[in-house]
This record gives structure tokens, sequence and C-alpha cells, in this order.
């Protein structure tokens, strides 16, 4: 009889279930854009899965794609980019992340940065122009991307239900709002710790949004302020980051103080970019500023009261004895 | 008071925003040496800051005078170069006087002010006709700048040194120059892609 | 005659490609992660640094040995500036658009560190002769480095060659000094994975050792050297 091993490590199913969240955004973005979006996603992922193929065999590392993490590489730099992006935008950044970000550092939870996150920035450094072209008929050369500092005026110019329903320019798949929400239940539902993530980053966000506004508009409590709020909260890739890379389960920490400090850090990063950077939405900055900057904090902040508390307990057992 | 949040600000533009280190690679030799000794880290920063204060306020006086100003780039070039030798040579010697310190620290002090970090301030303030507030607070904010990347760089490595996944060619070396290019990229997201000249 | 052109060749294989500056030594960064975008400017920073190299090192073993090292460094910086001076001063008379597309890295390169690390480690150490060999076999490293960057940046970031257009956009984000250091990480990785395929025995030598002096530096901290005074004087 074979002999089970009961410490078996548990698979994660983190990609695979954020691969389907894509899947989802993929439909809805479908209703909006037409079928340039499903085209650049197939292509996207196809070349993602290829080029993981062809670094794994360089490192002469097993390739595995059930983990999905060159699905979701794919997927969503796919989704992130305008539905009027050229095929080779989408492919340049896959394979930007995958030989560039994942191949070198080994393997998936082994990165220090995330991929996707960096494959976008070095889109937006290289082409702004396409990354960020969300002119519309609609909206003309207005774009609600820049989502938390956008100014007001701009903001109001935006219909909440239309934000909410997706009908926005900005990224292939980051526009539906409605879409984000299912997808922070589903995140709720299937990685409840992961969701501690989301929530805080949001409510950052939010206070964020209402600073903003406030400094704005005097009123802190009108209706037409909340419905600003909303729309900031509602626009460019704040709800995308909530779900998918503030969750990103190998570069999030394991524990719940430090979850929440990672979360409130990558909002306030995002906020403040948002503020200064020249880039459209500096989203993916954020999220690689947190990366870069989580070690140091996780270092100099966590390290030194783990420290002490160490010391505590071994003065406690000591003189116990 | 106005020269004083003029360089206050441009302290924080130079830390925050413009961290010449990622930005422009100036000193990025000796950040990546020092992320190997975090211990001496704050020692070499404070040299750092130290040649790089003086150098661009003598720099950005002597800028003042109205038979240098009318000089071009290269005479200008000459001329800092003066004026950082003279620091040095005057540093060494009084250190030399005062502390009476061993080889080691000596090297360390000529290690810091032969340094491209230090030697790029002057023409920076120089080519953005900075008042001498932010002459100050730009020298000062780049060698706190220095400390930043060197600390985002040390930690970074000790968390790459425990990684027993990285592939053999690309272990030591090549992974760390690729870490450096992941923070400097994700540093582009404050600054933009204007300022590395 | 058969030993020293040997040596030469070992000192070429040695310190140029084995232990090669930039991507085994990590000296001299800024220049080939910022500076060289295109071949043009790879070739001026080259030919520059090459004149400023050769000369350190010989006036270094030639006259310099007996000097503390402190004054010898700032000796090594002024040799750099009597060979980049001139051609500063060439460049921005009769060719502006290099001077400006090289910007401050063209002065900057007076205050490089290789000139500093070879002098320090070789020349006043050894002969005339076999400093200006020490000294070619560097260049070579670094200056193949140079051009290979820049190359790369100017093809594959510009979409040009030697000024001439490809006929394709390029991928802007190489032109900066991200875009350069990872070039510079990926050559490393393929000189570290030629180096494991042809001489797995020699990996030990190119693990890379960033200080002048072998031995700790705690006694070159600034809190040492005041420490250690008030003993004296007490």
């Amino acid at each position: 009889m074979p002999k089970v091993n009961k410490h078996k490590k548990k698979k994660s199913t983190y990609y695979p279930d954020m691969c389907f969240g894509l899947c989802i955004l993929l439909i809805v973005s479908f209703f909006f854009h037409g079928i340039n979006v499903i085209v650049n996603f197939y292509v996207s992922v196809i070349s993602a899965i290829l080029f993981d193929y062809v670094g794994c065999k360089i490192i002469k590392h097993k390739f595995r794609v059930k983990n999905c993490h060159a699905v979701f590489i794919g997927g969503l730099i796919s989704l992130m980019l305008p539905a009027s992006a050229p095929l080779w935008l989408p492919v340049l950044g896959c394979a930007f992340a995958v030989f560039l970000v994942k191949t070198p550092f080994g393997s998936l939870n082994h990165a220090p940065f995330s991929s996707v996150a960096a494959g976008v920035a070095f889109l937006s450094i290289c082409r702004p122009d396409l990354v960020f072209d969300y002119a519309s008929a609609e909206f003309g050369t207005v774009s609600i991307a820049r989502s938390l500092s956008q100014s007001t005026p701009v903001v109001t110019a935006v219909d909440l239900i239309n934000a909410f329903i997706g009908s926005v320019p900005g990224g292939a798949g980051m526009t539906c709002a409605v879409a984000m929400i299912g997808l922070l239940f589903f995140v709720l539902l299937r990685h409840p710790k992961s969701f501690i993530n989301s929530f805080f980053f949001l409510l950052t966000c939010f206070v964020g949004a209402i600073v903003l506004t406030a400094a704005e508009t005097d009123k802190f409590f009108a209706l037409n302020s909340m419905r600003i709020i909303l729309v900031r909260m509602c626009s460019g890739y704040t709800l995308c980051m909530a779900v998918f890379f503030v969750t990103e389960e190998p570069l999030s920490p394991k524990k719940k103080g430090r979850r929440i400090f990672y979360s409130v850090m990558m909002g306030v990063v995002y906020i403040i970019l948002g503020l200064v950077s020249e880039f459209e939405d500096a989203g993916c900055f954020a999220v690689l500023l947190t990366n870069a900057f989580w070690p140091v904090a996780e270092k100099y902040i966590f390290a030194p009261v783990r420290s002490k508390k160490e010391v505590t307990a071994v003065e406690s057992a000591e003189s116990l004895t | 008071m106005q020269w004083f949040f003029d360089m206050v600000a441009a302290a924080i533009y130079a830390v925050i925003v413009q961290n010449l280190v990622f930005n422009g690679g100036y000193g990025i030799t000796e950040a990546v040496r020092m992320a190997s000794k975090p211990k001496k880290l704050f020692s070499t920063a404070g040299m750092i800051i130290y040649f790089s204060t003086v150098t661009a306020v003598i720099c950005r006086i002597l800028d003042f005078l109205p038979q240098i100003e009318k000089q071009n780039n290269t005479i200008h070039f000459l001329i800092f170069f003066g004026v950082l030798m003279i620091v040095y040579f005057v540093s060494g010697a009084l250190s030399l006087i005062i502390l009476r310190p061993n080889k080691r620290f000596m090297t360390k002090l000529s290690m810091c002010a032969m340094n491209t970090l230090v030697m790029a301030i002057p023409l920076i303030n120089h080519r953005s006709v900075s008042t001498l507030g932010e002459s100050i607070g730009t020298a000062f904010g780049s060698g706190v700048a220095f400390v930043v990347a060197s600390v985002l760089i040390s930690v970074g490595f000790t968390k790459i040194a425990h990684n027993k996944k990285i592939p053999e060619p690309f272990r030591g070396t090549p992974v760390m120059f690729i870490y450096v290019a992941l923070l400097s990229m994700a540093v582009t997201g404050i600054t933009g892609t204007g300022v590395f000249a | 005659m058969n030993q020293q052109k040997a040596s030469l060749k070992q000192m070429i294989h040695q310190g140029g490609f084995l232990r090669n500056p930039v991507l085994v030594q990590v000296i001299g960064i800024c220049p080939v992660a910022a500076a060289a975008t295109s071949v043009i400017n790879a070739i001026a920073l080259s030919t520059v640094f090459s004149v400023s190299l050769i000369l350190c090192e010989v006036v270094a073993s030639l006259l310099l040995k007996k000097l503390p090292r402190w004054v010898r460094m700032g000796i090594y910086s002024i040799i750099g500036m009597a060979v980049v001076f001139p051609v500063m001063y060439v460049f921005e008379k009769y060719s502006l658009t290099v001077f400006s597309s090289l910007g401050i890295y063209l002065p900057l390169m007076v205050m490089n560190s290789l000139n500093c690390v070879h002098c320090e480690k070789y020349a006043v150490k050894n002969s005339v002769k076999l400093s200006f060999f020490d000294a070619i076999a560097s260049l070579l490293g670094y200056c193949s480095i140079l051009l290979a960057v820049g190359l790369i940046r100017e093809v594959v970031g510009n979409g040009t060659l030697l000024g001439f257009d490809l006929g394709f956009d390029g991928i802007r984000g190489l032109l900066m000094p991200f875009g350069g250091l990872f070039i510079i990480g990926l050559l490393s990785a393929a000189h570290k994975a030629q180096i494991i395929r042809r001489h797995p025995e020699r990996l030990h030598e190119i693990e890379t050792k960033f200080t002048l002096d072998e031995a700790d530096d705690k006694e070159a901290t600034l809190s040492y050297a005041i420490k250690n005074r008030f003993k004296k004087s007490s």
C-alpha cells in the first residue's frame, strides 16, 4: 500500500482563481470593446506561456503550466492595456515580465517584484502614447484613468452609472466597477486572508479620495462630493489593484498586521504617485515601489519588534527557571 | 527666508523625486559596493554628503561671478573640478592633522570624494541655474538619496541571498544588476522619463 | 619573449574576460548604464577611457608608488582631467551633437572608479610594462561591454544603427539608465554561463570583492577615527 504523506503541502489555488476572475473581465470587456480584446488576450496569454516555457528551458527548471502564473501574466497585461493596443504591445510586456522579472529569480514564489506590474510599467515608460490611449468619442481626450488625483471638474464630467458599468475610457478590462466588485466578493469567498489586503487598500484609497475631494470642494458630505468620491474609487487601476496586485500571494506578507501595513502602504504610494507622476495611471509603479520598500519596512519596523518580543520571551522563560 | 524654503524644497525633490543614483546612474558603483556593507553605509554617506554639499556651495558661489558665468561648459567643468580637488586635498590634510586617522579612513575619504555623484551635483546645479539655497538642498538631498538607494539595494540583496532557486548563471552579480534595474524602473514612476540627463 | 606573450594573453583572458571590470568587478557602471546609448557615444567614451586608463597606470607605476594612497587617488583624477578636458573642448567646438548627447557623463569620466581601482590594485605594485598590459586587458574587457551595450541600445532601443534608421520604432525604455542595467545584467548572466561551461574550476574567481582592502573596513569610519584620536591624546 503506498504511503500517504499527511504533511503534503497544499497547492495554492490563488493563480487559477485569479485566472477565473480574468475570464470574467474578458467577457465584460468583450461586451464593451469587441473582438479586439479577445484577440489581444489570447495572443498575450499564449506568448506568456511560450516565454515561460523558453525561460524554464534556459534555466533548466521544470515548466509548470498548471500553476497558471503565465496565464495570469499574459491575461492581466492584455486587460490592463486599452482595447486599441497593437498586438505586439502585450507580447512585449509579457516578454519583459517573464524574461527579466520571473526567470532570473528562479520561480514565481521568489521574484521580489510583481511580474505583471513590471511588465505594464515597462510598457508605460516605452510607449505611454499606446498604453494610455484612452481617447473616446464621448470623452474626447479627457481620461478618468488618473483616478484618485484627477481634478474635480474632470471627475464631475463622468456619469456614475457609466463608471459603474464600465462605459468609460480606460484599460480594456479595468473599467467595469461592477465586475471588479463581484471579483472582490470572489476573493472574499476563496481567499479570505487576501481579502484583508483588498479591504485595507480600498479603505486607504477611500480616505485619500475623501481628502482630495474635500481639498478641492469645501463640502464634505454633500451628495455631489460622495458621487465624486465614488467615481474616483471606480476609475483607473484602483479596483484592479485591490483584486489582483495587493492580494498577490507570493509577494504579500502572511501575518495579519503586516498584511494591513502592506496594503495601506500600497494605497498611500498609489495616491502620492497619482498626484506627482507624469503617467496617466501610475498604479503599476505603486506596486513596484511597494515591493521595493516592503523589505525595508519589514526589516526596520517589524524585525525590531519581533526581536524585542523574543528577548522578553527568553527573559520570562529564564525567570521561570 | 526664501533661500531656506528653496533649500528644503530642493532637498525633498532630490530625495523623493530625482534620485540621482537610480535615475541618472550617478554613484551607482559606490551604492552597490556600500550595499554589501550596510554597517558602514552611514559613515560613507556622511562623507559623500560633506563633499557634495561643500563643493556644490563653493561652485555655485563662483558661478555667480560674472567672469566665470560667461565661460562655456568646458571651462565651468574645469573650475568645478578644481574646486573639488581643493576641497578634497584640504579636507584630507585637515583630517590628517586633526584626527591622525589610519590609511583605511583616508582611502574611504578618497573613494567618497572621487565619486561621480559628488562631481555631478555642481554640474546639474549649473545646468538648472539653481539658486544658492537650491544648490545646497540638491547636494544634501542627493547624499540622502544615496543612502536611500543603498539601503534599498542592501535589503534587497539580503533577501535575494536567501533565495536558493536563483539559477546558477544569474546568481550573484547578474541578479544584482537586474534587481537594481527594477528598482530604478520603479523610481521612474515618480520621476518620469524626463529627468535623467 | 614567448613567456611575455603568454603572460599578456593570460592577463587579457584574466582581466578582460574572467574578471571583466563591468560584469564581474562592478566598476565604472555609471557611463555604461547611463551614457552608452549609441555606438558613437560608446566609441567616444571608450577612446577617452583608453587614453585615460593607460596614462594613469603608466604614471602610477612610474612616479606615484611612494606617495600615500589618498594623494594618489587625487592625482588619478587630475590625470583623467588632463585627458578629458581637451576632448571636451574639441567636442564642444566641433561636434556639438556628440557633446550634448553625452551630457554631463563625459566630464564625469574623470571620476571613473576604473582608474582608481586598477591603479591601486595593480599599477602601484608592479612594473610599467605589466601595468600597461593590465590597462590593455581591462580596457579590452571594459570597452567591449561599453560597445556591446551601446550597440544593443541603439538598435533595440532607438531603432537605428550608426544613425541610420532601421525602419522600426525602438523600445525607448532601454535608453534610460535602468535599460542599461538590464542589458548589463543579461550580459553578466551570459558571461557567467560561459564560465560555468568552459572554466567551471575557475568559477570562484569571479565572486565579486567590493573592497580595495580585503580586510574589514571598520577602521575606515569617522567614528573609529575620532575614538582613536581621543585614545591617543589621553
